[in-house]
């Protein structure tokens, strides 16, 4: 009996011994405490989890698209209410993916900048990784919070910089809430993590997901277009384009693959897809009759990239820089050249602009066809801005062009959509380049109400 | 009543008896308990009208000399019914004589199991309720958790559907979880039970035991939030000859009844549809970019307007169509009435210092689903050995389980309502599926593969099978060290290994979809198959183990009568592990045994959309580790055998991930005292034959996986990655430092009662149930990142009673007892940290669809609110909600601008009284017994037409016959007119107004049992020891309800089916 009360006297022992790492095991295989710089690798390339995607509220709302009928009466009210610019979008307390996506980017990022706080690199090597990741972090915290000022704040108007505009997130943490910032601090935080992303990241990358010099480059120049600040976007642009400016030419697109454009074409700078939506595949989402209107005959555009719809006197896109069905949300170099141009064009600097203009539709024209433009003053403007709409067209960028030239009488416009029988009428001011915030943040965060 | 029957004949055999003789003859015989056989020690056997007598041995036996003549003897037994017997002296075989197990006086014998003790129910202060073999073996079935329904106050089976199926969600006195780990905790044989419960074969078990308060349950700590229920298994007797038994039964049920659900006509539906198709609905979806099919009559339409059908075939088209109906063919070909067949068979006996119990149990049940099966096979053995004059006894129990299923019922997810599946002559008729017949047709002009889909030609060809062997030992070593301690260690050891497989055969639709999906056709014609043909193999296989061990002091000493200790203290360390695997094979040929191999990294082109795709890549790998190490200690003080003291401390730990060292591990106690007051002298009341009072107070809590203070993520590999090709985090859990247990504070108090002479016994008790810290998931504002999180967000507190009574209102002969009990829970949000979204709160508890409630302070978490209803619109038939006090049927403007105030409140979505009454009554060898049912006092929103899916063309609900259609109508229906359009802002209001609100409140008569039973002492003749014939019946029907127009408001759209049992049961 002895033996009994020794045996069971020893198990508890082992037991009590062994008990720290008896209680250490993982609870399942796959489950991970980030806290490598592989960890936050891996965070930062959860694309599946949206951290190169982009809402598809912008297309929707902007003059790249109209709807046939039948779409519109299986879009959800949120769409149906942003494609006609109405004042009250929300009917319900549904989510709005556009504004979940961009801060599910954001929080992606804010736990990788979180957890970077807490590592100790033991090396000269996992210190430049480390900050390396950090500049990554910086550059999606930086998108979503761009993407989300294009579509919930007011067009940015540098004499109203003071406006709330949207939340800032610059920590994981659940239990802080944050209210509304003005758009003079929300830029503030987008130029500083792009700054630092540029300084710290290698100019390019072998995964055309992850974010380099090149793509913080490119993004700035877009930031600075939305400001209005030329002379820094003639500089990043230009900086972007040291890094890569080569262009596809339209003339020797292989044909055959399912796509027209294959996936990561040599001008694309950062991956971003669109959401795909109940819009995405439906035959009667159309190119705008006006847009496609403006390709001539000699532009390769014009065949490349659509084809005929169903519906007589429309055309469907048919290409797309994702080199899938996904409309392309990202960065390319046709985008950064024009901003170059425009830029180029406003500070003074014609010859360039001119040759950029002249450089990207070489590669659009028939062989042979293009005669390089000669123009000048407000004729250059026109032409490229023209060039603008033309090319970057269905990537979210019209609807910031439109929100930033709108300011400017001169290139002001109304946009109407008669396809319904009610009307919709948008001037250049409207509302509806406003989407408000989602009700259920209204709600739900403490901060705001 | 068995009595007089061997009175009769007894009596029948004397009279062709022994010439009389004066001297003394030797009369022997045996004394047996009815329930379990064994023999019964110490019976006293007493010649009635004189003080003469003797006392049965060992083995039960007796043996007495008496003159020739007539006797009457009296075995009584405690515990047990006494029982008279008259005999005529001689007799020529040895007596049998079966004595009944006394529930009357349970109460003061009755032994409940908490898993670590076994303790007499009357000397502790916990909530205990036990549900005995004769019980247990009332109803018939598979599953032992059955057994418990209707029979134990506090418990209730949850209908709602919401998270498990019928008979698998059980609450004990309300629900203590929101999240996962909602159920109780199921204890065999001392330890935790980590099989699915299906595995139990009910044949095995001898008793269970359900835990409800703090005292009872607490001594399982961490794991106890939701209740214990405790399941003991049969033991073989020592000293016992071999006994033999044997049960069989067969059970039927209802075939699924496919009309149950209200749906709208046939003509209606083709008049619907012609309507959608005419307003030009479809025109999108008849060339959709996916080449999505469209319904017969639909594209009948389109085909007459290309001119491709004329109008005459047109209308014959629909008239054929009018008279089709698929749920006739479903009823004839597809479902059948189920049929469970059980048998069970065990050996048991015993010698002095050894018993052994074995068993073997088969069932085989065919489901109402054609093709689909289950089997289980399992084999028990439990022995227990004695050493050293009992010091030591040493248990060995084993057991091996084998449960198999298959299922070979095809997908019949998009059946158009008018389909026909089987032709005249039998054969099986394509139906539209995936894609339309015009792509279809195109392809296969092209070459590819046969693309209809023939459900009936389907059945069996894509078996899935499953198969599950676990082995469980048992080992347990008690060995009284010194007076009253004693040392005793539990271990189980427990292997899982589940193997599934489906073969997807090469003829199936499924690997025929496939396959043609991955086909491209160059321009000169050439077929290019991107995906082999052949079958599709999916295999996986899940492996798990546990390792359990338990090592207890136990005390047990009484001091100078008046003091008594029971105490025990220990430690549990449980470690249970689960790996898993899943694959699967493409072009697979099931003769040789080999695939195809297949290259996922290429994109091809798919042929109905022209998207680009991979092949699936279905590999997957999975390990699981869960542990614990606990601390426990209990102790049970009684003082003069009338004042108890009972107290009870756990602490458990566990590997839970992502938390703080300090969240890993949770102390929880218990304390309760009781007092029975009978034992008091000057409680002298002749009627009162026991009385208790008693009361406790403590915690149990709950293990929750979600309470990581660090961000906890899950590895995905590249193949889930499409973009990047590298591994990625998906986070799960964000970092929540602030994250607590849940606790579960009990309060309990009760009295237990016998009372004239133990006719009437029963208890009442009180208890608040409070949960403290829950976990939930709830929406959370979206620029956090998260739109739902899950934290400690809520308190609840549930007051409830439970009365349980039982009365003998005959004996003798005839035998008439009725036993009920009665249960009222009413559970309160106390704590909610946010303000619940309107929208959230009216929609809930509309059909079965799966919803998470918004807890709303003060009221109960499953409650039943709705948009006030102000009928319907005169002119347009449209229902009518209110805005600002007035009828509108501004839809968008009511589901935004209402508040909660302004919503109805009906109240509870779950019973918060329910009950069972149940009559038994016995005549000689006869046993009937009923069991009625009630659930009170809660409300349902009944299933009504969802126009957004009408509009959309889906097959509706019946009440769109009784729709408002004229002006007028609104006197005769609430049923609003239909929009002809989508309005989901219409249906949301529709669906969840105040005018579809009943009250759930019902009385089912549950089941009826008929037994009747023969024995040795009835026919000594009989080659068998006793023998008895029985048959069951279940969910016979409702007997009232208060909504009158729903077929059963537990069940609305899915029947319960009715089952019919027959069986035997032989001691040999």
């Amino acid at each position: 009996m002895d033996k009994l009360v020794k045996l069971l006297l020893v198990l508890v022992a082992i037991s009590l011994t062994g008990c720290e790492d008896f209680l250490d095991a993982k609870p399942q295989k796959s489950l991970v405490i980030p806290n490598s710089l592989d960890d936050f690798q891996a965070i930062l390339d959860a694309e599946p989890r949206y951290l190169n995607s982009a809402g598809s509220l912008a297309l929707l709302g902007s003059d790249d698209m109209v709807l046939g009928p039948s779409l519109l009466t299986i879009m959800s009210p949120e769409e149906r209410a942003v494609y006609f610019w109405e004042k009250e979008v929300y009917s319900q307390n549904d989510l709005v993916i556009d504004w979940t996506l961009n801060y599910q980017m954001i929080y992606y990022a804010n736990l990788v900048l979180d957890g970077l706080k807490d590592f100790k690199p033991r090396n000269e090597t996992e210190r430049l990784r480390a900050l390396e990741l950090q500049g990554a972090a910086m550059f999606s915290r930086a998108f979503g919070h761009f993407s989300l000022m294009q579509v919930f704040a007011a067009p940015y108007d540098p004499e109203q910089t003071s406006l709330a505009a949207i939340p800032i997130r610059t920590s994981a943490d659940l239990n802080l809430a944050t209210g509304l910032s003005n758009t003079a601090e929300v830029y503030e935080l987008i130029i500083s993590d792009l700054d630092f992303a540029s300084a710290n990241l290698p100019d390019k990358q072998e995964i055309l997901t992850r974010a380099s010099k090149w793509s913080a480059e490119a993004l700035l120049s877009r930031v600075y277009l939305v400001m209005q600040k030329y002379d820094e976007v003639f500089e990043h642009a230009g900086i972007a384009l040291s890094i890569g400016n080569q262009l596809m030419n339209f003339n020797t697109l292989s044909s055959g693959n399912s796509y027209t454009f294959p996936r990561f074409n040599t001008e694309i700078i950062h991956q971003v897809n669109v959401v795909s939506t109940r819009i995405t595949f439906n035959k009667e989402q159309f190119v705008h009759p006006a847009l496609y209107d403006l390709y001539d005959s000699l532009d390769l555009r014009k065949t490349v990239l659509f084809d005929t719809a169903r519906t007589a006197g429309y055309v469907n896109l048919v290409s797309r820089y994702s080199g899938d069905f996904y409309d392309f949300g990202g960065l390319a170099v046709d985008e950064v050249l024009l901003n170059r141009a425009e830029a180029a064009a406003r500070i003074g600097e014609e010859d360039i602009a001119l040759q950029d203009v002249n450089r990207l539709l070489s590669n659009r024209y028939i062989k042979n066809s293009f005669e390089e433009l000669e123009l000048s003053g407000s004729e250059l403007m026109k032409r490229i801005l023209a060039e603008r709409r033309k090319e970057l067209l269905f990537r979210g960028i019209r609807w910031m062009d439109l929100r930033r030239l709108n300011q400017d009488p001169v290139y002001a416009i109304t946009l109407n959509r008669s396809y319904n029988e009610s009307d919709a009428t948008l001037l250049p001011k409207g509302s509806g380049y406003t989407i408000p915030i989602p009700p259920n943040e209204i709600s739900l965060n403490p901060k705001l109400d | 009543m068995k009595k007089s029957l061997l009175m009769m004949i007894l009596w029948v055999l004397c009279a062709h008896g022994y010439a009389m003789q004066q001297d003394l003859l030797p009369i022997r015989g045996k004394v047996l308990s009815e329930t379990n056989n064994t023999t019964l020690l110490g019976v006293n056997i007493l010649l009635k009208g004189t003080s003469k007598g003797v006392v049965s041995g060992n083995d039960g036996s007796f043996a007495l000399s008496l003159e020739k003549g007539t006797y009457t003897l009296v075995f009584s037994y405690i515990g047990y019914v006494s029982k008279e017997l008259t005999i005529h002296v001689p007799i020529l075989n040895p007596l049998e004589i079966f004595l009944q197990e006394d529930e009357v006086s349970l109460a003061s014998v009755e032994v409940v199991s908490t898993g670590f003790q076994e303790l007499s129910a009357e000397r502790s202060a916990g909530s205990f309720v036990q549900v005995d073999n004769k019980l247990v073996n009332r109803r018939v079935g598979t599953n032992i958790l059955d057994r418990l329904e209707d029979v134990t106050p506090g418990l209730i089976f949850n209908r709602d559907g919401t998270d498990r199926g019928p008979g698998q969600n059980i609450s004990i006195r309300g629900k203590s979880t929101f999240l996962y780990n909602n159920q109780p905790l199921i204890v065999v044989d001392n330890l935790a039970y980590d099989g699915p419960i299906e595995n139990i074969n009910p044949n095995d078990v001898e008793s269970i035991t359900v835990l409800r308060d703090a005292t009872a349950a607490s001594i399982w700590g961490a794991r106890a939030g939701n209740g214990v229920i405790v399941i003991k298994t049969k033991r073989g007797n020592f000293e016992t000859p071999l006994q033999v038994r044997l049960n069989s039964n067969v059970t039927i049920g209802e075939a699924w009844d496919q009309y149950y659900a209200p749906k709208m006509s046939i003509q209606d539906f083709l008049d619907v549809e012609e309507r959608l198709y005419s307003s030009g609905f479809y025109s999108n979806r008849y060339n959709s970019y996916d080449k999505q099919a469209i319904s017969p009559w639909v594209e009948d339409q389109f085909s007459n307007t290309n001119g491709k059908l004329s109008d005459e075939e047109l209308s014959q088209r629909k008239s054929l169509y009018q008279n089709q109906d698929v749920r006739g063919d479903l009823q004839d070909y597809f479902y059948r009435p189920s049929v469970n067949q059980q048998y069970a068979l065990d050996l048991s006996g015993g010698s002095e210092g050894y018993s052994y119990l074995f068993s073997v149990g088969y069932d085989h049940n065919e489901d109402t689903e054609v093709t689909r099966s289950r089997t289980r096979f399992t084999l028990n053995g439990q022995q227990n050995w004695k050493f050293f004059a009992d010091k030591l006894k040493l248990n060995l129990g084993t057991y091996l389980i084998q449960n198999s299923s298959k299922d070979g019922f095809p997908n019949l997810n998009s059946l158009n309502p008018y389909d026909r599946l089987v032709g005249n002559s039998a054969e099986a008729l394509p139906i539209f599926q995936n894609f339309n017949e015009r792509f279809k047709q195109q392809a296969v002009n092209r070459g590819a593969l046969d693309w209809a889909y023939r459900p009936y030609e389907e059945i069996g060809l894509s078996p899935l099978h499953n198969t599950q062997n676990e082995i469980r030992l048992n080992l347990g070593l008690d060995y009284k060290i010194w007076k009253g301690l004693g040392a005793q260690l539990n271990y189980q050891y427990w292997n899982s290994s589940l193997h599934q497989e489906q073969i997807y055969s090469e003829s199936s639709y499924f690997v025929r979809n496939q396959v043609n999906l991955f086909t491209e056709f160059g321009t000169a014609g050439e077929v290019q198959r991107n995906m082999p043909e052949g079958a599709i193999y999916d295999y996986g296989t899940t492996n798990q183990q546990s390792h359990n061990l338990r090592g207890q002091l136990n005390f047990n000493q009484k001091w100078n009568t008046a003091h008594e200790l029971i105490a025990l203290a220990g430690f549990e360390v449980k470690d249970l592990q689960s790996n898993s695997n899943s694959s699967r094979a493409y072009g697979y040929d099931p003769d040789t045994g080999i695939p195809t191999s297949i290259n996922y990294q290429v994109l091809y082109r798919q042929l109905n959309t022209g998207f680009e795709s991979y092949i699936d890549y279905a590999d997957s790998f999975n390990g699981n580790i869960d542990r614990f190490l606990s601390y426990f200690a209990n102790a049970g003080y009684t003082f003069k055998s009338k004042y108890l003291l009972n107290a009870s401390i756990r602490s458990d730990a566990s590997n839970l991930y992502g938390v703080e060292a300090n969240l890993k591990r949770v102390p929880l106690w218990s304390a309760g005292i009781g007092w029975i007051a009978s034992e008091e002298s000057w409680m002298d009341a002749p009627w009162l034959d026991y009385l208790k009072l008693k009361a406790s107070y403590g915690f149990n809590g709950n293990t929750n996986p979600a309470a990581t203070a660090y961000t906890t993520a899950i590895l995905f590999g590249a193949s889930f990655n499409p973009w990047v090709n590298q591994p990625w985090l998906s986070v799960l859990n964000p970092p929540n430092p602030q994250a607590r247990w849940e606790k579960i504070k009990i309060i309990n108090a009760g009295v237990e009662f016998e009372l004239f002479s133990s006719r009437l016994r029963g208890s009442v008790e009180g208890y608040r149930k409070e949960g403290l810290d829950l976990f939930g998931e709830q929406p959370y504002f979206p620029s956090s990142g998260n739109n739902r999180v899950t934290k400690n967000y809520a308190n609840t507190r549930t007051y409830g009673t439970d009365v349980e009574l039982t009365s003998h209102i005959l004996e003798g002969e005839f035998s008439w007892t009725i036993s009920g009990f009665y249960s009222y829970m009413q559970e309160k949000v106390t704590r909610y940290d946010q303000d619940p979204l309107v929208r959230n709160v009216a929609s809930y508890g509309g059909g079965g669809v799966f919803a998470i409630p918004s807890p709303i302070v003060g009221k109960p978490l499953q409650y039943l609110f709705s948009y006030p209803f102000a009928g319907l619109d005169p002119q347009s038939g449209a229902p009518l909600g209110y805005l600002d006090g007035e009828p509108s049927t501004n839809y968008s403007a009511i589901l935004s601008q209402t508040e909660i105030e302004d919503l109805e409140y009906h109240g509870s979505a779950i019973p918060t009284h329910f009950g069972a009454l149940r009559n038994q009554v016995g005549w000689r060898g006869w046993e009937l017994s009923m069991n009625i049912s009630y659930r009170l006092g809660y409300y349902f929103k009944r299933e009504t037409i969802d126009y957004s899916s009408l509009n959309r063309g889906g097959f509706q609900h019946a009440d769109y016959a009784i729709r408002w259609q004229n002006p007028g109508d609104e006197k005769f229906t609430s049923i609003g007119a239909d929009p002809l359009v989508v309005n989901n802002n219409r249906t949301s209001f529709e669906l969840h107004h105040s005018g579809q609100v009943r009250k759930g409140d019902h009385i089912r008569l549950q089941d009826i049992q008929l037994a009747y039973s023969f024995d040795k002492s009835n026919y000594p003749g009989l080659p068998f020891r006793r023998v008895q014939l029985y048959s069951y019946l279940n969910n016979l029907g409702i007997l009232w309800k208060s909504a009158k127009d729903v077929r059963d408001p537990d069940f609305r759209n899915t029947q319960i089916p009715r089952t019919y049992s027959f069986g035997l049961r032989v001691d040999f």
